[in-house]
């Protein structure tokens, strides 16, 4: 142990005689001489440090009088450290000066470093519910105490006082914390059953009192409370056989033998409520009960018995189990009150100006045109984000189709049979049928993949719908354009029809897609294996919507059942402008369009109808 | 204000309809610091979810008025696809306000670096976060919408972002969703306790943890 000396330049005998008479253990000595240097304000003065270790060594050899005096003297000398005031009231506390110790504890409490802080705080804690101080105690463990093992003396202090000003929650919440930290001890177990029991949580007071029966088995006190919640927990079976175990053992309890009989008299027992009832003796304060029951025993009527046990006892044999009814929470009397009375805060107060607000058309179109507007800037540079390729993907997937199908159709097809360029002819069914196909792609998982957007208080998830079909036309019609136009340019040209029929029968496209999608979106919901079928339905759509072959290829046989297909006019209705010689008079956009009509309002229906199962989900 | 006017929610699930909220009448200032009590499960986020717009109450409507922030610090609202900048622009443009102004406040806040031109997919949980927490604290809002836990990330950032969202939110309301009493004591006025599907309303934040601690505790 190193002894510095304050003053390094004077090296006094006494210093040695300190740290000889420290290092031998002789206490005492050291004890003498720091006292009389602290006292002679001479230049030596025992390093703190020192001085601390020493208290150390006294408290562990149970010298608290010298201790005492120890830290008296440095307290006269007017030095406050934390430490100085600590040991101080610790030592005052083991010499039965509990109320000084307790003062002295809270001045050093507030000095200390954080780390001690807990400890000096609990100590004190202790005194002070010595003193009978109790809020004070309670307040400080409150705010200290931790539920671990070294912390044990404390907290079964802390529940003592507790205890004895009756704070209930506090020592349910302080009990099932000790117990889960320390192991549950027969005491903190009958504690815990009789507060539980006391605020009638019958459910919880039966757990605990299980629990301490494992711990003591013969402890009467926990099988009684045990019998008891079970029955005012309205669990029949198990209190009847619980309330038999513990009569058996414990004979003097007469209030258990009358749960046992009203309990027995419930289940339709009647000869064995008869014996319990005789086996009590008359006299007892329970006799009014005893005889009432006796007579109603021997008119075998029904009508006192609670009305729980009443209604689970008659359900049951005795092997069902009882549940207890789960109750509304509205008829809690203290949740009423305060709803009878909610507070001026979250009082309703909408009237139907607000409302009227919200209904505002100029207002609702104003805010879906930007966030349309802004969720189609957001969708387009996610598209270009999202590959190397970005959004020439939208082109170059249609023109993948084109090629393989041109090719096909060159070398295996009759060329000429066509009527029309090949490229062209495939153009005009591939590039349309985009129309459908990927706008319904699109649609289909929309809502799900874009839920978080919702978070936005601007966004509704119609909008989303939107600002995806929206671009998925200009994109496809961006597409249409750049391709005809290239192949006029540079393979052939054509005589081009009328342009307003080539938009009429992209939307209606359009228009089955954004239907189709908006109804598989929701229906998907009902049955995932919708998916699945729809899936396999597009394919035979791309086989038998014109693409490769055209309602006056057909024979007519095929033709009459082909000709039910809408998308299948759409499509030769398109590609009617585009030569003389397709688009025949079987072709009919106004049957197509009562289909696109259709399907889109059963789309919106339903979206409408299911899309809070969606946003479930 | 938010207005639940009538609101009810229930799930239909495949083992049964499990109620999660029952029908409710109240208006939610959004001046004030609001705290939701509530047990883990007791439908605390829904009810977040459902004052933000991502869950739809069974029956009934909600109506806000004046400018509800979205769940602050929520991630889930990013484009994988789309870079910090982009993904900022297209907030600041929703929500009308200057995107360069913005896109700086979130910046120094997140301390991505050189990440912001990077696809949001490419980041880690904790840029991602701290990314959307910046977002969030750049743009100023009538009513913050709070889930649980103020901050991402470690606690240096944690510090951080509560020092800033204190600074912010001054004169703001929020509503704060915790399961915690301490958080809701420490952060809020008023409060709402979420009991076996009724939101009880307290004036008084001891009253309403004293209520929580009383009739929620298992």
């Amino acid at each position: 142990m190193s002894l510095s000396v304050v003053e390094p330049e004077q090296p006094s005998g006494r210093t040695e005689e300190f740290s000889r008479a420290y290092g031998a253990g002789d206490e005492v000595a050291a004890v003498k001489i720091a006292i009389e240097a602290l006292e002679s304000r001479s230049s030596f003065v025992p390093p703190f440090e020192s001085l601390w270790w020493l208290c150390g060594e006294l408290l562990a050899r149970r010298r608290y009088g010298l201790g005492l005096d120890l830290t008296e003297r440095v307290w006269k000398r007017g030095y406050r450290g934390w430490r100085a005031m600590y040991l101080r009231g610790v030592f005052l506390a083991l010499n039965r000066d509990i109320e000084a110790a307790a003062e002295t504890l809270a001045s050093a409490r507030e000095l200390a470093p954080a780390d001690k802080k807990r400890e000096i705080s609990l100590l004190e804690a202790r005194l002070r519910a010595l003193l009978g101080q109790d809020n004070a105690a309670l307040k400080l463990f409150t705010e200290n105490l931790k539920f671990d093992r070294e912390s044990a003396r404390y907290i079964d202090a802390a529940l003592r006082v507790a205890q004895r000003s009756e704070k209930k929650a506090l020592i349910a919440r302080w009990l099932t914390k000790a117990n889960s930290a320390l192991g549950p001890s027969i005491a903190r177990m009958a504690l815990l059953a009789k507060l539980h029991y006391e605020r009638g949580e019958w459910t919880e007071a039966h757990k605990a009192a299980t629990a301490g029966i494992r711990l003591a088995p013969e402890d009467k006190r926990f099988g009684r409370i045990a019998a008891r919640s079970a029955y005012r927990g309205a669990r029949l079976v198990q209190a009847i056989s619980q309330l038999e175990q513990q009569v058996a053992r414990d004979a003097e309890w007469t209030e258990g033998k009358i749960l046992l009989s009203r309990g027995l008299l419930a289940g339709g027992r009647e000869s064995e409520a008869r014996r319990v009832l005789r086996s009590i003796e008359p006299g007892t304060k329970y006799e009014e009960e005893r005889r009432e029951m006796l007579t109603r025993l021997g008119e075998r009527t029904e009508d006192d018995v609670p009305v729980d046990a009443q209604a689970t006892g008659k359900a049951t044999g005795a092997e069902t189990k009882h549940r207890r009814k789960k109750t509304n929470p509205l008829d809690d009397p203290e949740v009423k009150k305060i709803m009878s009375d909610i507070p001026a805060d979250f009082a309703p107060c909408w009237t139907p100006a607000t409302l009227a607000e919200r209904g505002n058309l100029f207002v609702a179109i104003g805010r879906l045109f930007h966030s349309v507007r802004t969720l189609m800037l957001r969708e387009t540079m996610a598209r270009f984000g999202r590959h190397e390729l970005g959004y020439l993907w939208a082109v170059i997937e249609p023109m993948i189709h084109v090629m393989v199908f041109s090719f096909v159709f060159s070398y295996i097809r009759m060329r000429d049979s066509l009527g029309m360029n090949v490229i062209l002819f495939v153009t005009t069914g591939v590039v349309p049928l985009f129309f459908y196909l990927k706008t319904y792609n699109h649609l289909t998982n929309a809502l799900k993949q874009n839920r978080p957007l919702l978070n936005h208080s601007s966004v509704q998830p119609m909008d989303i719908f939107f600002a995806r079909s929206i671009l998925e036309f200009f994109t496809q019609m961006f597409v249409l354009i750049l391709f005809v136009s290239f192949i006029y340019v540079f393979v052939e040209k054509y005589a081009f029809g009328d342009a307003l029929s080539v938009l009429a029968n992209v939307f209606g496209l359009w228009m089955v897609g954004v239907g189709m999608g908006l109804a598989m979106g929701s229906l998907t919901t009902l049955a995932e294996s919708l998916k699945n079928v729809m899936d396999g339905f597009n394919r035979i759509i791309y086989l038998t919507s014109g693409v490769f072959f055209t309602l006056d290829m057909m024979p007519a046989s095929v033709a009459k059942y082909a000709s039910y297909n809408p998308l299948l006019h759409f499509v030769d209705g398109v590609r009617g402008n585009f030569s003389p010689l397709m688009g025949g008079s079987r072709v009919d956009i106004t049957y197509g369009y009562s289909w696109a009509v259709g399907i889109f309002v059963f789309g919106l229906v339903a979206d409408r109808a299911l899309r809070r199962r969606v946003l479930d989900r | 204000m938010i207005h639940l006017i009538g609101i009810e929610k229930h799930f239909d699930t495949d083992v049964g309809v499990r109620q999660v909220l029952n029908e409710t009448n109240l208006s939610i200032p959004t001046d004030k610091r609001v705290g939701v009590l509530g047990r883990n499960g007791a439908g605390k986020s829904t009810l977040l979810n459902m004052i933000a717009g991502v869950d739809q109450p069974s029956k009934g409507m909600i109506v806000r008025s004046g400018r509800l922030s979205w769940p602050l610090g929520y991630a889930g609202g990013f484009h994988g696809d789309l870079t910090a900048r982009e993904n900022i622009s297209f907030v600041a443009r929703l929500y009308g306000v200057d995107y360069k102004k913005t896109f700086e406040l979130t910046e120094e806040f997140a301390e991505i670096g050189s990440y912001v031109d990077m696809p949001v997919r490419t980041y880690s949980a904790g840029m991602r976060s701290r990314l959307a927490f910046g977002l969030s604290l750049a743009i100023k809002f009538d009513c913050y919408l709070i889930d649980e836990s103020i901050g991402a990330g470690d606690r240096f950032f944690r510090a951080k972002s509560r020092k800033v969202f204190l600074e912010q939110s001054k004169g703001a309301g929020m509503l704060l969703v915790s399961h915690s009493d301490n958080t809701i004591r420490e952060y809020c006025e008023i409060a709402l306790v979420l009991f076996e599907g009724i939101l009880v309303p307290f004036a008084d934040i001891e009253d309403a943890i004293d209520f929580y601690m009383r009739r929620c505790a298992p």
